[in-house]
């Protein structure tokens, strides 16, 4: 098992974020994890990513207690923008590659010319749309081998939404693994594997969807709305 | 270490700036009213300089504290939080390059200062009084028994109360991002912390004192290993428990 999760629980002060959940993810899949606004999903990938720590439970990654040096194999990615305000797009792939030793320079410089993003460009005068880009083009520009995209969707206009997409498929080689979080389930359902369905910090399912197909033919829409 | 220094210097670039160009524009303005002899522009340049340099001085001084402060507030913290580094080398890596900052500002100001000085006596005295004037500070120096050691000594007093000071900004800072992480407040409370926290070592400072053996050495102008065991001991357990509540505790 890639990671395991138990009895992973997370206080904000005397609301619970996270309650233990227990939940694990084997290696080369790629999981959906869908819920609503303020089910807890970004809170569980924070302390997956070793980003906060739980209030109670146990996360093992490639099965020891995960710490920091796991950091250099997993790209976490969060849905707010990040980088630092002096930077430009170029500053952010030398900071990528000063820190992560599976960063791929030239992919990222690839992934940036694709989606429109000059080297030249300031960090903060980047629209919404293109700050997701730039940050969804870093992440995925290191080999890592577990990625954890929070919402990479997020304020991206639909042709946009297409490109990245296919840079998650080309990225994911059956070697890694993904965990997508997001609430736009048609956009994930052609090559998410797995969903993971979270209400109020609290784990509902883990669905195999081709299973899934094969045996009831419901799609995730409808798997969602039977479970949620 | 390094990179991560590389970058605290990046953040601190923007302030370093500002301060070394109004430098640069205070020496031009000083020569220039140096060559032309207007000594009113100069005692201008000279008042200006001064107040800026006390402004300068206090602002590089916790320059640290406040952008971590900044890193903390906002969701940049995820560019540290997600390195495959230690919150020790993190935190490391913020007080060397405020160590940093400030010995390239205060470094060009002692060079702007000794400048001024060596500019004024050759304009007005000449060559021969600039000898006469190193001569006359050396025998001062030597006949009022001042040592080379006092200044040793001076120095690592500054340092080790300046370590301090930042110790507490850095504790501080994070206590108050991680109470009151949410609230609009933690600015405020990390401000009173920092004076509590003070009060507190000041209060410990004056009670290692009363101690057996120690009183005798109560505080006086001269220098003692006292205060800097103190001050080392409590700097050190700063930076320990600044570094396990950022570990343990510290959520963005």
């Amino acid at each position: 098992m890639m990671m395991e999760c138990k009895e992973l629980t997370k206080w904000f002060g005397s609301k619970k974020a996270v309650s233990e959940m227990t939940l694990n993810l084997e290696g080369g899949k790629i999981y959906g994890l869908l819920g609503e606004n303020g089910s807890g999903k970004t809170t569980w990938m924070k302390m997956v990513a070793g980003l906060t720590l739980p209030s109670h439970g146990e996360i093992l990654y490639e099965g020891h207690p995960l710490c920091y040096h796991d950091k250099s194999e997993i790209a976490y990615m969060s849905t707010e923008p990040f980088f630092y305000d002096f930077m430009r797009v170029k500053d952010v792939g030398e900071y990528y590659g000063d820190f992560f030793e599976d960063f791929d320079a030239g992919r990222f410089v690839e992934m940036t010319e694709a989606m429109g993003l000059l080297s030249e460009m300031k960090v903060r005068n980047l629209s919404s749309g293109m700050n997701a880009k730039l940050k969804i083009a870093a992440t995925l520009a290191r080999k890592a081998k577990l990625y954890l995209l929070d919402e990479p969707l997020n304020g991206i206009d639909y042709k946009a939404r297409e490109e990245i997409i296919e840079l998650i498929i080309g990225t994911a080689d059956g070697t890694n693994t993904f965990v997508i979080s997001t609430h736009l389930l048609e956009e994930v359902e052609s090559f998410v594997e797995y969903a993971i369905f979270i209400r109020e910090g609290k784990l509902m399912d883990k669905v195999n969807l081709e299973s899934e197909r094969m045996k009831t033919g419901r799609s995730l829409t409808d798997i969602y709305m039977d479970i949620m | 270490m390094g990179k991560l220094i590389k970058y605290e210097m990046k953040k601190q670039r923007g302030s370093r700036m500002v301060i070394l160009i109004s430098l640069i524009v205070g020496i031009i303005a000083y020569c220039v009213s140096l060559i032309t002899g207007n000594e009113y522009m100069m005692g201008l340049i000279i008042l200006f300089g001064v107040c800026a340099a006390i402004l300068v001085f206090f602002y590089t001084g916790i320059e640290s504290v406040l952008v971590l402060n900044r890193d903390l507030k906002t969701k940049q913290s995820y560019m540290l939080w997600m390195l495959p580094r230690s919150i020790w080398e993190i935190l490391g890596a913020k007080f060397l390059s405020a160590l940093l900052q400030m010995a390239i500002v205060y470094g060009a100001f002692c060079i702007a200062i000794g400048q001024g000085i060596v500019g004024a006596v050759i304009r007005f005295e000449g060559f021969a009084a600039l000898a006469d004037l190193v001569q006359t500070a050396s025998r001062t120096f030597v006949k009022g028994g001042v040592q080379w050691t006092d200044f040793i000594w001076l120095a690592v007093y500054l340092f080790i109360c300046w370590s301090q000071t930042i110790m507490i900004g850095f504790l501080a800072v994070i206590m108050s991002r991680t109470v009151l992480i949410r609230s609009r407040f933690a600015g405020l409370l990390s401000v009173i912390l920092f004076f509590v926290i003070g009060f507190v070592l000041e209060r410990g400072y004056n009670a290692m004192y009363q101690l057996p053996g120690l009183s005798g050495l109560a505080v006086s102008l001269d220098f003692n290993i006292w205060d800097v065991i103190y001050y080392v001991v409590t700097g050190v357990l700063l930076f320990l428990v600044s570094g396990f509540l950022a570990d343990r505790k510290l959520s963005v």
